[in-house]
């Protein structure tokens, strides 16, 4: 069942939700771009659903933040620090390719032993996913058929028709939230026009990864001499991999609580790029060369995904282009492996 | 608290029931869980221990899978962690989280010869493997044990050594780098490979398991298939990075696999498709 929202009625949705007792995350104009914010009832209004990309990966950053408390050990005892089941948390305006994501990360982490820490957020939280009425130079996710529409993976589905919303329903929780929230059915026109309006941002993608046959392509270029020039532009910033929506490594790291005297081990974000990643005792570090690392992220990507979880790792979601200081670009890295590029 | 999630992350205490100095910067923790549980493991197999407030390391765990309620960590000295636990006494406590790994493959291998190939503390994870060999004796042909280290005093298990070369059809050779002057030594001088010259291998019925740094691990492999042995027999265990031993934290990625769940153990069919193994 589908049904359209008006545009001047978002903010009575908003309320809506919030009325249900989630605690709301939805984009809201920021100073350079839009951003992910926690939104209280009597901000609704700021909420903005025009956006192409948010730089930090929004669902991954709630899902598993930067920085999380693992357990807290005091007096010696070890306390799990678990998120409140409890904490209904709903995100309003995720762009399919952080949906599709999102679904990779939850193979990482839910895959035996589960992630006791993911798996409470990921089962506390309602998506509320929007597809795409724009894109950019550095969208790509029709490679990977993770955007510029979703197609499952969401509570609520939100397509902009211009002066109203289609929203659809992907589960049961999605529709129970909107089944006290009057809103007229979607007509075929409605329908039409979101399928119209999907089909004009597939043709703004400029951007592609033929993925034909790339497990292979990867496997035989491991000691192309690409990887080398590549180290001779990247600076090792581990950028790609903070913002990568489907980057999951972490650290651990134990420190003292000082004003409660006990001891908290928590994780926080790393990534193959940084110099650390791969280091052992001794001095010893198995990609000390940039270039190791570099094949580490494009490779990881692009071919062991496959391997380790049924399916690229990829979601084209164009954020490493974008934010790479050294302008490195993993299609044309592909493309180049390829020989599609010279 | 546990909200009925089981949580992979958490430690158990452990008690330090005694400790064996092996060298000067090596010692040997026996521990017991204080739950009461056995740690059932299999040669091969890794736990993580925490020094809370420092932080957690993987180590070999380096005792006989037969016993049942206790079990040992071979420390080597070399970082934060390390230190901290260099300087525990017996009585005091720690946290033990697995054991986890993929174990050596000694099921697989009966009715084979068998060659442990170790260098420095690469000895601690076949320890096991020797225990049990002893302890089934009749399962497996001729074994015969090649240990090198830097110098004689370096060696850990040495008061052992006797009671392994008195397992029936077990041969222990032993080579030092260097030996230091005055100090004693009839055994050989070189690296460990050399010692190959000793063993008389039937290829096709003979498995090598192989611990040491990568560069010994290195050599070693490429020796042992100039010399004829299968890659599918050549088993190495290798170390990686390890911030949570499950397959989570990414750290001991090599290639598509993961050393602390799909290893540490592999043979060299595996690890010949692998990039960034030994530097
Ligand atoms: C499967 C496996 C089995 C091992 N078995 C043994 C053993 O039986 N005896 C033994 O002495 N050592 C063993 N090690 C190595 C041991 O884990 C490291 O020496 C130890 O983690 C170093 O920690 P540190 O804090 O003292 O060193 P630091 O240099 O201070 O390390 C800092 C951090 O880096 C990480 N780190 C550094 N080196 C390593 C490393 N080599 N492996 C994993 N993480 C590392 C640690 O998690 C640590 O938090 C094993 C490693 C692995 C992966
Ligand atoms: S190994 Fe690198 S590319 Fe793969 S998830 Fe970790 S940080 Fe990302
Ligand atoms: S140690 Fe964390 S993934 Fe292997």
């Amino acid at each position: 069942m589908a049904f359209v929202l008006k545009k001047d009625e978002l903010s009575h949705f908003c309320r809506h939700i919030i009325s249900k007792g989630y605690s709301l995350f939805a984009p809201v104009k920021g100073k350079f771009r839009n951003t992910f914010k926690k939104i209280s009832e009597n901000r609704v209004e700021e909420v903005s659903l025009d956006y192409v990309r948010i730089t930090m990966p929004p669902l991954k950053t709630l899902l598993m933040p930067p920085r999380e408390i693992l357990l807290r050990i005091r007096e010696g005892k070890v306390e799990e620090v678990l998120p409140n089941p409890e904490d209904k948390i709903a995100m309003l305006g995720v762009h399919p390719c952080d949906v599709n994501a999102t679904n990779l990360l939850e193979r990482v982490y839910m895959d035996r032993p589960k992630d006791p820490y993911f798996e409470a957020r990921r089962k506390s939280l309602l998506i509320m996913a929007l597809n795409c009425k724009s894109a950019d130079e550095y969208c790509f996710c029709t490679s990977f058929g993770t955007g510029p529409s979703l197609e499952e993976g969401f509570d609520l589905l939100l397509t902009d028709l211009g002066d109203r919303f289609l929203i659809e329903a992907g589960s049961r929780k999605g529709s129970e939230l909107i089944e006290d929230f009057y809103m007229s059915k979607a007509s075929s026109t409605d329908i039409m026009e979101k399928d119209e309006s999907i089909r004009r941002v597939k043709g703004m993608i400029k951007r592609h990864v033929n993925t034909a046959g790339l497990q292979r392509i990867m496997t035989g270029a491991l000691y192309n001499p690409i990887w080398n020039e590549l180290a001779g532009k990247c600076i090792g910033c581990g950028a790609c991999n903070m913002i990568c929506p489907t980057c999951f490594c972490f650290n651990v790291i134990d420190e003292p609580e000082l004003d409660s005297g006990s001891i908290i081990r928590a994780r926080t974000w790393d990534g193959c790029l940084l110099w650390e990643y791969a280091e052992v005792a001794l001095g010893g570090n198995f990609r000390k060369d940039l270039s190791a690392r570099i094949r580490q992220f494009v490779n990881h990507k692009m071919n062991y995904w496959l391997n380790q979880y049924g399916a690229l790792g990829c979601v084209g979601c164009g954020r490493c282009i974008e934010q790479c200081p050294a302008k490195i670009d993993i299609t044309s890295i592909v493309a180049m492996l390829r020989g599609e590029l010279l | 608290m546990s909200n009925g999630f089981e949580n992979p992350y958490v430690p158990a205490f452990a008690k330090v029931i005694d400790v064996r100095d092996e060298n000067p910067t090596t010692k040997t923790f026996r521990l017991k869980m204080l739950n009461g549980e056995a740690l059932r493991f299999r040669p091969g197999q890794f736990d993580i221990i925490s020094y809370f407030g420092v932080g957690e390391s993987a180590f070999s765990i380096c005792s006989s899978p037969e016993e049942k309620d206790v079990f040992e960590n071979t420390v080597r000295k070399v970082g934060r962690v390390t230190t901290a636990l260099f300087n525990l006494k017996p009585g005091d406590t720690l946290g033990v989280r697995g054991p986890y790994g993929k174990p050596w493959p000694l099921e697989k291998v009966v009715g084979n010869d068998l060659i442990l190939i170790a260098g420095g503390m690469g000895l601690a994870p076949l320890r096991p493997v020797i225990h049990y060999i002893a302890k089934h004796r009749d399962l497996y042909g001729a074994l015969d044990i090649l240990y090198g280290a830097r110098i004689p005093r370096d060696m850990i298990y040495a008061y052992e050594f006797e009671s392994w070369r008195n397992i029936p059809n077990t041969r222990l050779y032993l080579t030092v780098d260097y030996v230091p002057p005055n100090v004693k030594w009839e055994h050989d001088v070189g690296v460990v490979t050399e010692l190959l010259k000793y063993v008389k291998p039937r290829m096709r019925y003979t498995s090598v398991f192989v611990c040491g740094p990568e560069v010994m691990m290195k050599f070693t492999a490429q020796l042992l298939l100039r010399i004829g042995f299968y890659p599918s027999e050549v088993f190495l265990s290798l170390e990686r990075r390890m911030k949570c031993g499950i397959g989570k934290c990414g750290h001991c990625q090599i290639g598509y696999k993961y050393v602390c769940k799909d290893g540490p153990v592999f043979n060299l069919e595996e690890i010949g498709l692998l990039p960034d193994v030994i530097e």
